[in-house]
């Protein structure tokens, strides 16, 4: 007898001390919360989450000087960009002003005829010639002339104005010379971070280095910064779960501390009930760490709050003491009740634990785990460690059993609550559920309008839409995204869309820059046609010489490379639209102005020859995941509740009994569910966590209620048990529902809102309520 | 008799001491005239061509913003600028573009019709400015302050006299050039 309490204590301080050695060695926490969104399914969808998380779009950071006066805003705009392309945090930085598009003009003029789509054969014969300076002469007299005259001498065909033109689709407006949002009242820059994305530090440095330069360029009082970008988010989406997570954990934990002292009157007492919550916590951590290599934010903001459920089980049995009533003998009569509500939790948490989605899966192990041990240790370590007699705990002036005797009258406002409650499900049942990601996300809806807005300004392509082609390596995508750009070129004519982009425009194929090189004539030729174009028109015979000598060039010329491209700007361009993985390249076909997804999608589907590409309707295809994985959450929360049911049934060994006792807590969960589709938004798959979480709770009261003899010592100490389980549960959470992070207030509503339902209904179905009848 | 040379002398020692006529003087000047109407030849020297390009119409100015130039040779084409619409309007065809999207455009367009409207603070945002001269005999000189800008004009040198112009010339960074004499009918 005396031996295994020493063998509980030491096999509980040797876990304790493995789990804090592998949190100080190997932990990893994350905040990446892309481990919340669907993972992988296909192959495209699993490309664009790497996009997301790694590829050049998630470095870009969209900045906005806002104010009133157009000139000042150039300004403003001009200073800023001069003063981020120096810093070496960005690696790339434009505001459409020429001295950052300079490289790229000079660029396309050195290799217009590998660039240009229309240099083929015709475009250099006599008669084509002759058209173009006949136009190039119009020009000279006309206003527009004086933009083009600078290169006529060399580029008489117009083939750099044709590739900027191509390169300028879809490019912001602009005002004094710099990107401005369309109604004149913003000045947009572009800007590349060295630092990743999802690196919320660094990229919490680079905002810092934003706003420092734009206090510095002496803006006025009527002139603001605006950023957005992937930056943004993750930045903002840390601080917003490091600040939820601390300070919600932390305010939490001191009003349950607050409450249990308050009712045990003895920090002792207080210090041990805090003790198989702690330790659910450490090893709970510590197992996700193991199994899963790191730990998310939000599985620890959450999971804290999630193991607060054992800070009840200590609870359970301090409450129930008696004046000198040593710990082993409360635990004799408490712990068969006890011991059905931990594992109802555990089964519970088994649910969670199959998800697919990472994130679930991580809370369903914290919870299991964590839950798991500390019902371990109120059984085992507790007596060991305080195996006397305690004071007993105040006593209430009143009984919630007797309250729930009181209500029981009402007892048919439940039903009818419950046949409506039922009826709401039923009559939305096509509508119940919210898939949208959006929703999910943890930034306040300011900043996603915000970026909407930015991309709008800079006309960036639709981020609904994206078409992905496959190919096994770059020269093979360039081609395939050539073959896919006259289909869409088909598409823009019907409009079907306004334009798309590519990597190609920027860097063809070389197959295709091959005969566009071969289409330049021979230096004999083409002096014969110029000379004969130039007949009868009033150039100076020599005048266009420099022509003569660029095309011979770019005859004898090497093609263009990737590598040229460096410096320009339209390096980054291309990185962000190819992208390599797994031995394979795929091209990124953004697409902007799309008017009809259906015939868009039949037209991906019908190109021409091999050429497969992938029409993405991102934001279908993402709540066509989460419904995925929603179906499957509540496919194994029915699971769930079935295993619950028969342990219930095992438990109590008898049907009827386990029946009264889930009775409340489904009508309560029923209840909160047609509360959050009449009140919310509808359910969403942290509802439906959360619910699991109530049904968990909820056992626990309905277990312990039912065990209940009306008019004993049974009577005052579940009272007295319940109340103070309620209360910390509604500190806990009910802080949680104030979170910023809809997620967390999400689940902090709805267990709120679920476990007062399961507590009242507990109290007026429940099996005391039937036995005093 | 004698007095008559004297006279001329005193008369030209009173130009010569005539008050320095500077850019705000001259912008209020101009900022006077309600409409205008002129006749203007243009010839350009251009490189590439063997003689130079010789334009000719009439310019019409209202206040405070609308300008319209209506080039009768080498072929017809009509310009008008009101506000921030710009629109061509040629063989019977209209093009229209807003000026805020063609910043080059906008500064030639501005060098015109800012001076004509006597606004110092536009053309000071896109030139670095100075005039010379006197009341009755002026030249402004502007110079872009954008790189974009000065990559297509080196200089323009707006002439006239009283609240008349009367000459344009814009010299091209690569050597051409354009004169516009402009005769203001009464």
């Amino acid at each position: 007898m005396n031996s295994y309490p020493r063998t509980a204590l030491l096999a509980w301080l040797v876990l304790i001390c493995a789990g804090a050695w592998w949190m100080a060695r190997h932990a990893v926490f994350s905040n990446d919360l892309t481990a919340f969104l669907p993972s992988s399914s296909g192959r495209a969808e699993q490309l664009l989450v790497e996009q997301l998380r790694a590829g050049v779009a998630s470095r870009t950071l969209l900045i906005a000087v806002e104010g009133d006066e157009p000139a000042e805003l150039a300004r403003l705009s001009r200073e800023l960009a001069r003063a981020l392309a120096a810093d070496r945090r960005f690696d790339y930085l434009t505001n459409g002003a020429a001295e950052f598009t300079q490289v790229a003009r000079e660029l396309g003029l050195r290799h217009r005829y590998l660039l240009s789509p229309a240099a083929d054969a015709g475009r250099f014969n006599e008669e084509s010639l002759r058209r173009a300076l006949s136009e190039g002469l119009d020009q000279l007299s006309s206003l527009a002339g004086i933009a083009s005259k600078a290169t006529l001498a060399r580029d008489p065909t117009g083939e750099l104005r044709r590739i900027a033109e191509t390169a300028g689709e879809g490019a912001p407006a602009s005002r004094h010379g710099v990107w401005f949002s369309a109604n004149g009242k913003r000045a947009i820059l572009l800007a590349q971070t060295a630092a990743s994305g999802m690196d919320a530090v660094r990229q919490q440095d680079s905002l810092d280095v934003v706003a420092g330069a734009f206090a510095r360029i002496n803006a006025g009082p009527g002139y603001g910064l605006l950023i957005s970008g992937p930056g943004v988010f993750a930045a903002r989406t840390r601080a917003a779960i490091e600040h939820d997570s601390r300070w919600l954990t932390g305010v939490a934990g001191a009003l349950v501390l607050v409450i249990l002292l308050l009712v045990y009157r003895s920090l002792g007492t207080v210090a041990l009930s805090t003790l198989p919550v702690m330790t659910g916590l450490l090893v709970g951590v510590a197992t996700v760490s193991v199994v899963f290599g790191s730990v998310h934010g939000i599985t620890l903001a959450f999971g804290a709050t999630l193991i607060g459920e054992a800070v009840d089980y200590p609870s359970y049995v301090f409450t129930q003491r008696k004046a000198g009533e040593p710990m082993l003998e409360i635990l004799g009569r408490v712990w068969p009740t006890l011991r059905l509500a931990v594992l109802t939790t555990v089964f519970g948490s088994l649910a969670l634990l199959l998800s697919s989605l990472q994130g679930l899966s991580q809370l369903g192990v914290l919870s299991m785990v964590g839950v798991l041990a500390a019902g371990l240790v109120t059984r085992w370590v507790l007596p060991a460690l305080a195996p006397g007699e305690g004071v007993p705990p105040r006593s209430l002036p009143f009984s919630l059993v007797r309250v729930g005797l009181a209500m029981r009258r009402a007892a048919w406002l439940v039903w009818v609550l419950l046949a409506a409650a039922l009826a709401v499900i039923a009559l939305r049942h096509d509508r119940i559920w919210d898939d949208d990601l959006g929703h999910l996300s943890p930034l306040p809806e300011s900043v996603r309008s915000l970026d909407a807005q930015l991309r709008a300004d800079l006309r960036a392509p639709d981020v609904g839409y994206l078409l992905i082609t496959t190919a096994a390596s770059r020269e093979a995508v360039l081609e395939q995204s050539e073959r896919v750009a006259l289909g869409l070129e088909d598409g823009v004519r019907e409009g079907i869309l306004e334009g798309f982009d590519m990597a190609a425009r920027y860097l063809p194929s070389a197959s295709t820059q091959e005969s566009r090189r071969a289409a330049l004539p021979g230096p004999e030729t083409l002096r014969r046609s110029l000379a004969n174009a130039l007949r009868g028109l009033p150039y100076r015979a020599d005048a266009f010489a420099p022509f003569l000598q660029d095309v011979e060039a770019a005859r004898r010329g090497p093609l263009l490379a990737f590598e040229d491209l460096r410096g320009s700007g339209l390096d980054i361009k291309v990185q962000s639209l190819l992208a390599a993985r797994e031995g394979e390249w795929n091209a990124l076909i953004p697409l902007r102005g799309v008017r009809d997804p259906a015939r868009l999608r039949r037209l991906a589907g019908r190109l021409p020859g091999e050429t497969k590409v992938i029409f993405l309707d991102i934001k279908a295809e993402s709540e066509r995941l989460i419904g995925g994985y929603r179906a499957q959450a509540l496919a194994l929360a029915g699971l769930g509740a079935l295993a619950i049911a028969l342990l219930l049934w095992v438990g109590l060994r008898n049907l009827r009994k386990a029946l009264r006792v889930m009775l409340p807590v489904y009508a309560a969960i029923a209840m909160t569910a047609a509360a959050l589709i009449v009140f919310g938004t509808g359910l969403s798959l942290f509802h439906l966590v959360s619910l699991l979480l109530v049904l968990g709770v909820g056992l626990n009261y309905a277990l312990f209620f039912n065990q209940v003899q009306p008019g004993t010592d049974s009577e005052q100490g579940t009272s007295l048990a319940l109340s103070v389980c309620f209360l910390t549960t509604l500190a806990a959470f009910g802080c949680l529902a104030t979170s910023r992070i809809p997620v967390l207030s999400a689940i902090g509503l709805t267990v709120t809102v679920g476990c007062a339902l399961s507590l009242l209904f507990s109290m007026m179905l429940g099996g005391a309520a039937v036995r005093a009848r | 008799m004698r007095a008559a040379p004297l006279l001329l002398l005193v008369g030209a020692l009173q130009a010569a001491d005539a008050p320095a006529w500077d850019f705000a003087q001259l912008m209020a000047q101009l900022a006077q005239v309600q409409t205008s109407s002129a006749r203007y030849s243009e010839v350009r020297h251009i490189a590439v061509l063997q003689k130079p390009l010789v334009l000719s119409g009439a310019l019409h100015y209202v206040r405070p913003s609308q300008i319209e130039k209506h080039q009768i040779l080498p072929f017809r084409e009509v310009i008008r600028v009101n506000g921030q619409q710009l629109t061509v309007e040629r063989d019977g065809k209209t093009r229209s573009i807003t000026l805020h999207d063609v910043p080059l455009i906008a500064a030639l367009v501005e060098s015109l019709r800012s001076t004509l409207a006597g606004d110092g603070t536009e053309l000071e945002r896109l030139y670095a400015v100075n005039v010379e001269g006197a009341k009755q005999r002026w030249t402004l000189k502007l110079t872009p302050r954008e790189v974009e800008v000065a990559g297509i004009v080196r200089s323009i040198s707006i002439s006239g006299s009283g609240s008349r112009i009367s000459r344009i010339e814009i010299l091209e960074p690569g050597g051409d050039s354009s004169v516009m004499t402009i005769e203001e009918a009464s």
